[in-house]
């Protein structure tokens, strides 16, 4: 086995370099799948291996870098060992690395590729590729396929992990990911970490940098020769490269090689400045948190958003329970908003399956926040689930001081590289003096560290009790969060909202007592950020602290600002219009205000039902017809749709509070492989304004799924959108499991590529041909 | 970018008339959106083109319409082009509050695409020294849709710009390209597309419909 630890302290370690640019030069020829040559052309794989090894290079990547299943089909695990056995055989002696890129896929929510999925397929990769010294994953741009594959290589491999990504001039990959956000989610699983490809060794080195600075795992660079020009010549010459090289050491990189345009000569010239002492030095991961496409660093006071819990909140409950995305989105996205850091995220409700709805809701979070994620859980499975899949550093909230609870937590946090929450509590209970709390805290921190979980990746929580009950425990939390800061290099946190439990005006307790948390010292708050006072009080600490320097971030957020008067419910931020009273006009001319408008109606009696039948169906019916008789665009009839929104809101809340009924359920999907949404989304708008409760499921939706719902949800209706012909095939598997699955159910489809007929042959009930269309339907469907 | 409001009312779907203020106001925010959101990149490789095949890749190019469309070049340009994928971040996140930002948005980051195109295009043009025509892509007429993947490998697109492909040959990120453009004396010109010769007849853009 490849000690590839002992190897660097013995040195820097040389890779080869580029493998398809000297194929190119050898053989004037593009190919497809270039790793097909393993099998039909062994020599001439096994010439540029040999050039390589000459050359000086330690490490051979076999021509093994496209050869996976999706990339190169079938023959993918055969083109992998041979390009293992080629590699072995031209390098004798060389430490043979199997080279995997990425799939050309893009992962959920953006794409249509699962985890799951990028995981099986270099599962079977690693597996073909076993007889190889060491593992490299390169030109990685996706975290979520970059975590997969690592993953995947971890748990099917013994052999030694490097990993990078490739990253542009703006510091990102294609994706988005900042260099920190992979350092913070895939280092816990690779041996190596580093960037490679793209841009030439000048642009790569603040990239390289940032990495330095954080990265727990040596690191690795193989840059480009240089940026080409229009002809594809790489700029970069041999000694010119190995200059850089030498920069590069010297800043404490371990592993040097070539990306493209790279040649043996530069290799060879790199061979003679290296070959010198590794000056890179370890240090556990910082405290931080991230997402794939933000990192927030725990420095300051952060703003755990505690909404997405369904403890004590009955809406929060049937949206779980039914798998309502549009309610936990609002709840999502009002927090951050509202100025949140991390959002907390629970769905343990007793008799629901929390491992699956867990791991769920954390996906569709990612699609609707880049606010990284905190795990609230008790239950392993659901945590290590949901730890799998984000792609970014989430916190697990949380492990206690119980043995059972930290043989069971630590071990996933030290496999995932999370942070975790230390909840002050043992086999004994809640603790009732500083002192035992502290004992606890201490417990966890030794236990963590037997699991090699550093100080810095813990937050212990000393624990929020009643003020109306347990009086004196107020002052113990707070003199426990001073002594353990005092003492270690861990974070703290509290849930705030348990103080004022059983009290009147819990919002003036709650923002005093965490303003008497922040000064003794807590880093994170679990709290409300949309209960203004809740924010404010942290502003106001960082003022107070100087953290805020100058108050300048305060008074940016306060300057001319009154704040709302107390009682008064804040219905929408829209302004009443000066058409004042003409609501329908408002709708008519796709025009602002109209939220505020329906709320003067309402408020001055009119019934919820009149006001749509009345005011909004008609306004929405001239447009309509307008539309359909080609007198009104498109954008015109979507003004409409969304001007109308805003009363809806109003009306909505209205009949909430009445209980009138909607006129009937409609499941509405873009289908499974299709990312195409607009259309849907337009129709959803659309029939939600003519007083139809929409599920909106979503894009690339599995046709399981959307039987799912409307199951679930007793619908009569479904509408299905495609794009393309490829995935009118998936509209049309979904309409035949629905006809099985849920008959009497009626579809609707519509789409670019479809046609009256079209629709017809796929065995749909209905064809929409325009955005107005499916009203019509529903109508004949659910009734007016 | 210079993208051209013209088209942006045309991708919307607005068939002629002073369109309406907010509109107007939708397409003007659209625009300045898609310009901060876009991250437009672009690969391409010229080719031999000989005996309807991309000859550097032995690569055989099927259907007639693209046959009659390179008709006379003597080297091809295949081009892959993107706006990135933040164009389909922020483009869900204005679903979520308005359909018409939404329609607005996509639309301004259609006509960018084509401009971004044009631009490069031209580039292309000025460095070979020689006259493109019109691009073609994979789904024009006869051509099918399934070449994306033989396109995007030949340009290893997806590692130069970030452009994949999805099992259904839909391209992620949502605003991205591939195209064929011929090279060659007798191709010069022409640049406007022919609806006529095209299969989509229920083609919400086609031209013959008016």
């Amino acid at each position: 086995m490849t000690d590839l630890l002992s190897l660097l302290k013995k040195g820097i370690l040389l890779f080869d370099g580029a493998f398809g640019t000297e194929l190119l030069k050898r053989r004037k020829k593009i190919e497809l799948v270039p790793e097909l040559l393993n099998l039909t052309e062994p020599e001439t794989v096994a010439a540029i291996h040999r050039d390589y090894a000459a050359a000086g290079a330690d490490v051979i990547s076999a021509n093994t870098f496209g050869a996976n299943r999706i990339k190169a089909g079938e023959r993918s695990g055969e083109m992998i060992a041979a390009g293992v056995k080629i590699a072995r055989e031209s390098a004798p002696g060389k430490i043979i690395a199997l080279d995997l890129g990425p799939t050309g896929r893009m992962a959920e929510p953006m794409g249509s590729t699962s985890f799951e999925e990028f995981y099986e397929t270099y599962k079977e990769a690693v597996i073909a590729g076993r007889e190889a010294d060491i593992v490299i994953l390169e030109t990685m741009s996706d975290l979520t396929e970059t975590r997969a594959a690592a993953l995947a290589v971890r748990e099917n491999s013994p052999l030694p992990l490097v990993v990078s990504m490739t990253f542009d001039e703006n510091m990102r990959t294609f994706t988005g990911t900042p260099p920190e956000a992979f350092v913070y989610a895939v280092s816990p699983f690779a041996d190596v970490i580093g960037v490679n490809c793209s841009l030439g060794p000048e642009q790569l080195l603040p990239i390289v940098e940032k990495i330095l600075k954080i990265s727990p795992k040596p690191v690795i660079v193989q840059a480009n020769a240089g940026i080409p020009d229009k002809d594809g010549n790489y700029p970069i010459a041999p000694e010119e490269f190995a200059g850089y090289a030498e920069r590069f050491r010297s800043l404490g990189v371990s592993v040097i090689g070539g990306c493209c345009g790279t040649t043996p000569e530069h290799i060879l010239r790199m061979r003679a400045v290296l070959g010198r002492e590794n000056k890179f030095s370890s240090a556990p991961l910082a405290p931080a948190v991230c997402s794939a496409t933000r990192v927030t660093p725990l420095d300051g006071v952060k703003i755990i958003g505690e909404r997405i819990n369904p403890t004590g909140k009955k809406a929060m409950k049937e949206a779980l329970r039914s798998g309502d995305m549009n309610y936990i989105t609002a709840r999502a996205v009002e927090q951050e908003e509202a100025g949140a850091d991390i959002l907390d995220v629970n769905a343990g409700i007793p008799d629901i399956d929390e491992a699956a709805v867990l791991k769920k809701l954390v996906k569709h979070l990612c699609s609707v926040t880049t606010l990284p994620l905190q795990l609230d859980s008790s239950d392993p499975k659901a945590l290590e689930n949901a730890l799998r899949i984000y792609p970014g550093r989430a916190i697990v909230n949380s492990v206690s001081g119980e043995s059972a609870s930290l043989e069971r937590i630590l071990p996933l946090v030290k496999k995932y590289g999370s942070m975790v929450v230390g909840l002050t509590i043992d086999e004994e209970g809640i603790p009732k003096t500083t002192e035992k709390r502290v004992e606890i805290a201490e417990k966890i921190i030794r236990a963590a560290k037997e699991y090699s979980v550093p100080e810095e990746s813990i937050i212990i929580d000393c624990l929020t009790l009643t003020a109306g009950a347990e009086q004196e425990q107020a002052v113990n939390t707070l003199e426990a969060i001073k002594r353990i800061k005092s003492k270690y290099k861990v974070k703290t946190v509290l849930g705030v909202s348990n103080i004022s439990f059983g009290l009147p005006y819990r919002g003036a307790v709650n923002a005093g007592f965490l303003s008497a948390a922040l000064w003794a010292g807590l880093d994170m708050a679990i709290i409300n950020p949309c209960v203004p006072e809740m924010t404010e009080t942290v502003d106001v600490y960082n003022v107070l602290s100087a953290r805020d320097e100058g108050a300048k971030a305060y008074t940016a957020k306060y300057a001319g600002y009154t704040p709302a008067a107390r009682g008064s419910v804040a219905a929408g931020a829209q302004s009443a219009s000066p058409h004042g009273g003409d609501l329908g006009y408002l709708i008519r001319k796709g025009l602002g205000g109209t939220e505020a408008e329906a709320e003067k109606l309402l408020s001055s009696g009119t019934e919820p039902s009149e006001l749509i039948e009345k005011i909004l169906i008609p306004a929405l019916n001239d447009v309509g017809a307008d539309y359909e008789s080609g007198k009104a665009f498109l954008p015109q009839l979507i003004a409409s749709a969304d001007s109308a929104k805003g009363a809806f809101a109003a009306i909505k809340r209205a009949m909430s509070s009445s209980g009138a009924p909607a006129k009937g359920r409609i499941v509405m999907a873009t289908v499974k492989g299709d990312v195409h949404d607009i259309g849907k989304n337009i129709a959803c708008t659309v029939l939600e304004n003519y007083g139809y409760e929409v599920i909106d499921l979503g894009k690339n939706v599995p046709p399981e799924d959307i039987v799912a719902s409307v199951k679930a949800h007793d619908v009569k209706l479904v509408g299905l959108s495609a794009l393309m012909t490829t995935t009118v095939k998936n509209m049309e598997e979904t309409i035949s499991l629905l006809k099985r699955e849920c008959p009497g159910v009626k579809t609707m489809v519509g789409g670019a590529v479809l046609t009256e007929e079209y629709a017809v042959k796929i065995g749909a009930d209905f064809y929409c041909p325009d955005a107005q269309s499916d009203v019509r339907i529903a109508e004949k469907v659910l009734g007016k | 970018m210079h993208i051209p409001v013209g088209e942006v009312l045309r991708y919307m779907g607005w068939r002629g008339g002073v369109p309406d203020g907010a509109v107007l106001s939708a397409v003007e925010k659209a625009l300045g959106l898609v310009n901060e959101t876009a991250t437009p990149r672009a690969v391409y490789k010229v080719f031999s083109y000989t005996d309807g095949k991309l000859a550097e890749a032995d690569l055989m190019l099927p259907g007639e319409d693209i046959a009659r469309h390179l008709k006379g070049a003597d080297k091809v340009v295949l081009i892959a082009a993107t706006l990135g994928i933040d164009i389909d971040r922020t483009e869900s996140t204005l679903a979520r509050t308005s359909a018409l930002e939404a329609l607005a948005f996509d639309a301004a980051a259609s006509a960018a695409i084509e401009e971004f195109l044009d631009e490069v295009s031209d580039k292309i043009s000025a460095d070979l020294n020689r006259t493109l025509g019109a691009r073609f892509s994979p789904g024009y007429g006869d051509l099918p849709i399934e070449c994306q993947a033989p396109f995007i490998k030949l340009l290893r697109a997806d590692k130069e710009i970030g452009l994949t492909l999805n099992e259904e040959y839909n391209m992620i990120p949502l605003k991205s390209v591939t195209a064929l453009i011929p090279v060659g004396a007798e191709c010069r010109g022409d640049k406007t597309h022919d609806c006529a010769r095209c299969s989509m007849s229920g083609c919400a853009f086609r031209s013959e419909k008016k």
